[in-house]
């Protein structure tokens, strides 16, 4: 079974046999498989996503992985992951067939799939992904997190509290989501390449800021579940039937289990994960999202490092690195909120060597995140 | 806006127009239901260049991944030839033509490009196997192009896939 064949059409909006024919569902499947091993937990509804392919009713499937491991989003490089961490750590590596980043999955995470056949969502892929995930957000708010959409995100008070990811998968689309109960920032922090250690400290710290509920907020994991069975339950107008596999999706899922984390499906569509890797080290610029419009960066220029978060497009928590400089901190603080052509990039770029360099770096973190490269 | 209206002139090369609001190359044919323009045979070598189009990019939201199989692998029409990522949303690019790809556009390590420029920014060259038989599949023709694009943008509207 490859992987490409498995993308099944109807891809993109206007692909054949995706306009929305206002199909409506006669039930939704209600699976919910408990606490299952790290492969099972991604395994399982890929299977589902198959079966409803084939003409079984749309579903809602619940989980959560009994042990950590780390997940890459379809397209994502196997140079996103510091891999000795993750064999040290035992933690499994499995890639997955919807969308998103790569991410540090655990317990703490109770994980909830939606599948339906295409023709039941909008064409286009932004409307439908916001379209099976907006019930979730009664469940959120069930859970005890009062969660809005925040740039395409479900958010609370700045935080992401959801992560998800999108994709037709064996004939149907599948939008994937958790509720992330507690988020452990320093371990999701930990797998991930960074090029030194205080890059990884801040990541930490930013994620830590910006991801999961804040420590102090009580999350009812129970409540979210069956909040999470009635919203959509209510949202496709059907009443919800519980139940398990199919003999054929059970087949189907251990096929997925020897998949997702073999070596060749590992290295990703587009292959070429070891020049990715060098790449990546070799690279001036490192960055990593962490939520949407939070990045945090470091680029290297000459001698110079600096090290800033973009939020919104604009240089946060700057710090400037020059061991042949002056190290001026005036050239961090002058750095501060600054956007793409920002008139301070001028002046600073007028001023001494090191304020000169640290100008064009930030030029170059700006203009790369305009080019959308991360 | 009246139908007339839609369908503006000639750009300066002539073989450029405006409709609703899109460029579109007449002397290009288009895969009708997944957007993607198709070049005529290469003249040499028989390969022809597929790219998205105009249309394909802006209901597709913001690409930030799309892969092409490798040089050499044998891809059927309608059957995938790569996978694009919009929104977080995975799906494939479907093949308008059966063959063998020659050539991925090494821009496509910027999905960007394939945003800021539809037409220049090629994704595949394939050597067709059957361009005849399946080439009548594909809209094309100055005559035909403009009128057959002005619905598809309507009809996307009506959808709500893109704003009115």
């Amino acid at each position: 079974m490859g992987p490409e064949a498995l993308l099944e059409t109807p891809a993109r909006p206007g692909s054949r046999g995706s306009r929305r024919a206002g199909r409506t569902l006669g039930t939704l499947r209600v699976l919910d498989f408990g606490a299952v091993s790290p492969v099972r937990s991604q395994s399982l509804w890929h299977a589902l996503a198959c079966g409803v392919g084939r003409g079984s009713p749309a579903a809602l499937a619940l989980c959560r992985p009994a042990q950590p491991y780390v997940s890459l989003g379809y397209h994502r490089p196997l140079a996103d992951l510091d891999l000795g961490t993750c064999r040290r750590r035992g933690l499994p590596v499995l890639r997955r067939l919807v969308g998103g980043g790569t991410v540090y999955l655990d317990p703490r995470q109770l994980f909830f799939q939606v599948v339906v056949p295409p023709d039941a969502v909008p064409a286009a892929r932004s409307q439908a992904v916001a379209e099976l995930l907006g019930p979730a957000r009664a469940a959120f708010e069930a859970a005890g997190l009062p969660a809005d959409f925040d740039q395409g995100e479900l958010a609370v008070a700045g935080r992401k509290v959801c992560g998800h990811g999108a994709g037709l998968v064996g004939g149907a689309v599948v939008v994937v989501g958790n509720l992330l109960e507690r988020f452990d920032a320093a371990a999701a922090a930990g797998v991930l390449w960074a090029p030194d250690a205080e890059s990884r400290r801040r990541l930490a710290g930013r994620m830590a800021e910006c991801v999961g509920p804040d420590p102090t907020w009580p999350v009812d994991a129970q409540a979210f579940a069956e909040g999470l069975v009635s919203a959509y339950a209510e949202a496709f107008g059907v009443t919800p039937e519980p139940g398990g596999l199919t003999p054929f999706e059970e087949r189907v899922a251990r096929r997925f289990d020897r998949l997702l984390g073999s070596p060749a499906f590992l290295c990703g569509p587009g292959g070429q994960s070891e020049t990715q890797l060098t790449e990546r080290r070799r690279a001036e610029i490192w960055t990593v999202k962490v939520r949407a419009g939070v990045v945090e960066a470091r680029v290297v220029l000459d001698s110079t490092v600096l090290r800033a978060a973009l939020v919104g497009g604009r240089l946060r928590d700057v710090v400037v690195e020059d061991p042949e400089g002056d190290q001026d901190p005036g050239v961090a603080t002058a750095l501060e909120g600054v956007t793409e052509g920002s008139p301070a990039l001028e002046a600073l770029a007028r001023g001494g060597p090191s304020a000169a360099r640290a100008a064009a770096a930030a030029a170059r973190l700006l203009a790369r995140a305009r080019g959308g490269g991360e | 806006m009246s139908e007339d209206d839609a369908v503006a002139g000639p750009t300066d090369d002539g073989q450029l127009v405006r409709v609703e609001g899109f460029l579109v190359r007449l002397d290009l044919a288009y895969e009708p239901d997944g957007h993607l323009w198709v070049a005529p045979p290469d003249g040499s070598t028989g390969n022809v260049r597929i790219g998205l189009d105009p249309l394909g990019v802006e209901t597709t939201g913001t690409v930030a991944h799309l892969v092409v199989g490798s040089v050499g692998t044998r891809v059927r029409r309608g059957e995938p030839l790569g996978s694009l990522e919009a929104e977080k949303f995975v799906g494939p690019l479907v093949a308008p033509l059966t063959g063998v790809i020659r050539a991925v556009n090494p821009a496509l390590a910027t999905p960007r490009q394939v945003v800021e420029d539809p037409y220049g920014t090629w994704v595949a060259e394939v050597l067709p196997e059957a361009w005849e038989e399946e080439s009548a599949q594909l809209v094309r023709g100055a005559d035909r192009l403009p009128a057959w694009f002005a619905d598809e943008v309507r009809r996307f509207r009506l959808e709500g896939v893109l704003a009115q």
